[in-house]
């Protein structure tokens, strides 16, 4: 018996693509039409682990979920709940509720690089568009020390073909620009060309904002020819899509590369129109951002020790994890989400996974609980990179749904249920 | 007559005790102030479960002990004195608007932060961001005065705007960066991007440094202006020596990618006349 | 009364409630400050023609002045608070700022009102001036060609006396002149208190009236020594060939007294025939200050 579903909604990496074609048979997913081998290697055949465990034996979902709140309600001291990969947004939801029940300290699948462009962001602003904008607009792309082919296959023909609705047909309705950063480089074929050391990248981004704000600058750089170049394009083009990755370089790239970037797409709004966008991973990792802010006011690095929501980017988990500062964890989602020097963290204290392939989980656990994925078991809402909420379906039955398992778990610390003084 | 508390039993993971402030342990008795609550992790303790409390608050406070992982001492306080005989923990004097707190050891990252008044000394190292905005701020320092005696960390004044800096010794990279007002002396060597994003405000320090292309230079002169602060920092007990006060300076001005009217002013000479 | 042979007048000098302040001007060579003092204290002799009366009260040697610099402390008087304020503003901006190398800050720390002089002087940066503000003082630091000129927002003001003065007449025009130069060498560096006329000395004393419809006042005929026979009446003793007046301004009443008190004892050891003084019948000033007990013997001095 072979079905098949229309509008999947891909989370394989952050364009989510919601044109992907699902065949079902045999309670396996057998085809992903236009999804590329990212999205055919996240879905796979939608077969995921169902058990549960609790200190190695399988175990009752009940009699897990009990474990799991006597153990985190038991902890002397602070706890961490780790917001993982592949959830939708109701089950995030969920899990952040757990963590204020709790007094917790949270951490996300949000890495180091997007969480500098977090902060950038709410200190300086942002000039962003959604990815239909540059599709159709976008008449300059300047793909900055990213070339997204490799972890975000189909960004360039679904965002920046050479058609777009307001764009002239062909190379003359769009031209890129491509330049590359030491090994992170932009793609092949390009308009343009630039390259420039590592450590020269904020400084030839001040340089370049410097020429577009009309201000004289000390003695030339060697790139200073090239950049005046790059200037002259950007202020004649009609609307300028900036791209850079948002989430991981090759290289040791300074973090205030990214608050540059911002305030070049700032300034490029005056003399013409111009947005910068993130690249993003998968997973609904965005919608963890959405989650937190609708819930608490802040996206990452939300502390609720005091009680009230409290913002703390400065301490991340794992400092606290070293500092033996952390007594117990919950991680909600796929644990493989989870960063290794806070996985190395994880195995000293006890932790509970509640999420898709818990059981799989590269660290120790002492309470395991299998749920479906977002978006193959679990319909919902997950986050594309440029913040558009798209729905998500399931296309197979799965083990048990995380967004009911980690509402059950939350009825179990309700106060009165609950150790912790206040 | 102060009110003394001694560290007799150190935490073991950081203790928010923002309630050590002259102003919320005002009328207390000592008895009083030692079942005061504190956040210790994720529990609530006593306050009298690491002090020994004695004496009693007429203005002053006196903390003894290591105290590292004593955060927020004299957050938001705007009166009194807090002496602290010892090290203390990060965020000391947050947001404080008037008082004086006085640091004989170290003190941690987040020395002052978002201060609109008040003084707070430090007579050994600081850590990072001293006086600075906190994450997602743009304004940092809106008044008062910050003096560390030892070295500081990075970011020292991020979004200042307005207010005094001194540091003694060195800092780290960053400082003065997204200044919006106010000034920074530096004794000792700066580090990397100084001045980075700075809008208006002066930085000055007593080293050559490295400064940003998007600076540029102006003149060598004697600033004025250096002949009342630099004194004002001497009689503060900073080793500011005359011949810096008198001497001639280089002046930059950036950044230009920003409003452009910041200055660095780096020490090019001292005055040789005041040196006899 | 006699003071070392001179007579002292029983009467009283009529002086004016005013409103003072205090500059304070420092230069990188004391020469540079007293050019700018001298500027800023030129044409300020009488509050009727000059708008204000002004002069310098002291040299200040580098540890007394706030950048460690010579300096000059300059008073200057005014009929009222913002009139002061505008005088500052104008001498400081024409005659200091002017002037090379200097600085100009606020002499009166303690006054309870304040006049707002650098706050409107930093508009001459045109946008390019620099604000700093140190243990809550104010100052403006404005570009100019040979650096910067940097300048207190604010300079307080008080209530002060103007008027005080002393009346020396003398046998010849020499012999009173080296009286009033006795005087005034004796009376330059009183704490608190300035000469505004020129050399110190006013030799056209007025009387508040005139024949003439356009005049306010006019000659004082009663002490013009060509005018004892035709004056409407004349207050020229016999013997008295020449008369010639110093007129004091001071912060307040203590430091007019002081100065007065110099000047008497100093015009009567250089042989002044008699010292008097200037009022207008008590109805017109705010202060009388009495001659006599000025003249008790120097034990009283401070």
């Amino acid at each position: 018996m072979s079905s098949s579903f229309q509008h999947v909604t891909c989370l394989g990496c952050g364009c989510a693509c919601d044109d992907i074609a699902v065949t079902v048979e045999d309670e396996r997913i057998v085809r992903a039409e236009h999804a590329c081998p990212l999205g055919v290697a996240w879905f796979g055949d939608g077969r995921v682990p169902g058990e549960i465990r609790v200190d190695g034996h399988p175990s009752g979902l009940e009699e897990a979920l009990d474990g799991a709140a006597d153990l985190l309600r038991a902890a002397r001291g602070r706890l961490l709940v780790f917001l993982g990969a592949d959830l939708t947004c109701s089950a995030q939801r969920a899990a952040v509720g757990i963590a204020d029940r709790l007094r917790a300290v949270t951490e996300s699948v949000v890495s180091e690089n997007a969480s500098a462009g977090i902060l950038a962001a709410q200190r300086r602003g942002r000039a962003g568009c959604t990815l239909g904008e540059i599709r159709n607009r976008a008449d300059l792309v300047l793909f900055w020390g990213t070339d997204p082919d490799e972890q975000y296959p189909r960004f360039r023909s679904r965002f920046t073909p050479l058609s777009g609705l307001h764009l002239r047909r062909g190379h003359a309705g769009r031209s890129i620009v491509s330049v590359a950063i030491g090994t992170d480089t932009g793609p092949a074929e390009a308009d343009l060309h630039l390259t420039l050391a590592p450590q020269e990248e904020v400084a030839a981004l001040a340089e370049l904002r410097a020429r577009l704000l009309g201000r004289s600058l000390g003695d030339p750089a060697p790139w200073s020819p090239e950049l005046a170049g790059l200037a002259d394009r950007l202020l004649r083009a009609k609307y300028v899509a900036l791209i850079h990755d948002g989430e991981r370089s090759d290289q040791q790239r300074p973090p205030e590369r990214i608050e540059a970037l911002i305030a070049l797409a700032q300034a490029l709004n005056g003399p013409t129109r111009a947005a910068l966008t993130s690249l993003r991973g998968g997973g609904n990792r965005s919608g963890v951002e959405a989650v937190l802010t609708w819930q608490t006011g802040f996206p990452f690095a939300v502390d609720f020790s005091r009680g009230a929501p409290r913002y703390q980017p400065d301490r991340r988990a794992a400092d606290r994890l070293d500092a033996g500062a952390l007594a117990a964890a919950l991680v909600v989602g796929a644990p493989t989400s989870v960063p290794e020097t806070l996985q190395r963290g994880l195995a000293r204290i006890p932790t509970v996974v509640v999420g898709p392939r818990a059981s799989e989980a590269p660290f120790p656990a002492r309470v395991i609980i299998d749920t479906g994925v977002a978006g193959i078991h679990e319909p919902g809402v997950g986050y594309r990179m440029d913040d558009v909420p798209l729905p998500l379906q399931g296309v197979l039955p799965g083990p048990r749904p995380a967004t009911e398992t980690l509402i059950q778990l939350l009825g179990r610390l309700a106060p009165g249920r609950t150790e912790v003084r206040p | 007559m102060s009110l003394d508390l001694t560290l007799h039993t150190a935490p073991a993971v950081p203790l928010e005790a923002d309630i050590l402030t002259p102003g919320r342990l005002a009328g207390l008795s000592a008895l009083e102030t030692a079942k005061l609550t504190v956040v210790h992790g994720n529990q609530s303790a006593e306050l009298g479960e690491f002090f020994r409390v004695s004496g009693a608050l007429d203005g002053e406070i006196h903390l003894t002990g290591d105290l590292a992982r004593v955060k927020l001492i004299g957050a938001g306080m705007s009166e009194g004195r807090i002496v602290v005989h010892g090290s203390a923990g990060m965020h000391l004097g947050a947001g404080m608007s008037g008082g004086e707190i006085l640091v004989e050891g170290d003190a941690g990252d987040w020395v002052g932060p978002e201060m609109t008044g008040g003084r707070i000394v430090v007579h050994g190292n600081a850590g990072h961001m001293v006086g600075a905005a906190y994450r997602g701020s743009r304004v940092g320092l809106q008044g008062g005065e910050i003096v560390i005696f030892g070295n500081a960390g990075n970011e020292i004044g991020s979004g200042m705007r307005r207010g005094l800096i001194a540091i003694g010794g060195d800092s780290g990279d960053f400082t003065g960066v997204n200044l919006l007002a106010g000034t920074i002396v530096v004794l000792g060597q700066l580090g990397w991007r100084t001045g980075a994003g700075m809008r208006r405000g002066t930085i000055v320090s007593m080293h050559a440094a490295e400064v940003l292309p998007t600076f540029s230079f102006a003149c060598i002169y004697r600033p004025i202006f250096l002949r009342l602060y630099l004194p004002y920092l001497k009689r503060l007990g900073l080793p500011v020596t005359d011949a810096q006060a008198r001497g001639s300076y280089q002046r930059w001005c950036g950044d230009a990618i920003e409003l452009n009217r910041g200055e660095i002013l780096l020490l090019e000479s001292g005055d040789a006349a005041a040196a006899n | 009364m006699q003071l070392n042979g001179t007579a002292i007048v029983d009467t009283f000098a009529e002086a004016f409630a005013m409103w003072g302040a205090r500059v304070v001007i420092t230069a990188e060579t004391a020469e540079w400050a007293r050019a700018a003092a001298q500027s800023m204290t030129g044409f300020a002799t009488s509050i009727i023609g000059c708008k204000c009366e002004a002069g310098i009260e002291a040299e200040l040697p580098p540890a007394e002045t706030p950048d460690g610099r010579p300096g000059i402390s300059v008073l200057l008087f005014s009929t009222s608070a913002e009139g002061v304020g505008k005088r500052l503003v104008e001498r400081v901006g024409q005659c200091v700022m002017t002037c090379p190398t200097t600085a100009c800050y606020n002499g009166l720390d303690a006054a309870a009102e304040t006049v707002v002089v650098g706050g409107q002087l930093r508009y001459f940066g045109d946008k390019h001036q620099i604000s700093k503000l140190l243990a809550g003082r104010r100052l403006w630091r404005v570009p100019v060609m040979d650096g910067e000129f940097l300048v207190d927002e604010r300079f307080g003001i008080q209530p002060a006396v103007g008027g005080g003065n002393i009346l020396i007449l003398g046998r010849d025009q020499a012999a009173t002149l080296r009286a009033a130069e006795a005087a005034v060498a004796a009376m330059r560096g009183t704490p608190g208190a300035i000469l505004p006329f020129p050399g110190g000395v006013v030799r056209s004393g007025s009387k508040p009236k005139s024949r003439y419809s356009f005049l306010f006042a006019s000659t004082n005929d009663a002490y013009c020594p060509t005018l004892r026979p035709v004056a409407a009446a004349t207050d020229l003793p016999e013997g008295i060939g020449a008369v010639l007046e110093i007129v004091i301004d001071g912060l307040d009443l203590a430091a007019v007294e002081q100065s007065m008190r110099r000047g008497i004892h100093a015009a009567a050891a250089a042989g002044a025939v008699q010292i008097s003084a200037g009022n207008y019948g008590g109805g017109l000033g705010q202060y009388q200050i009495a001659l006599r007990p000025l003249a008790e013997p120097v034990g009283a001095e401070v």
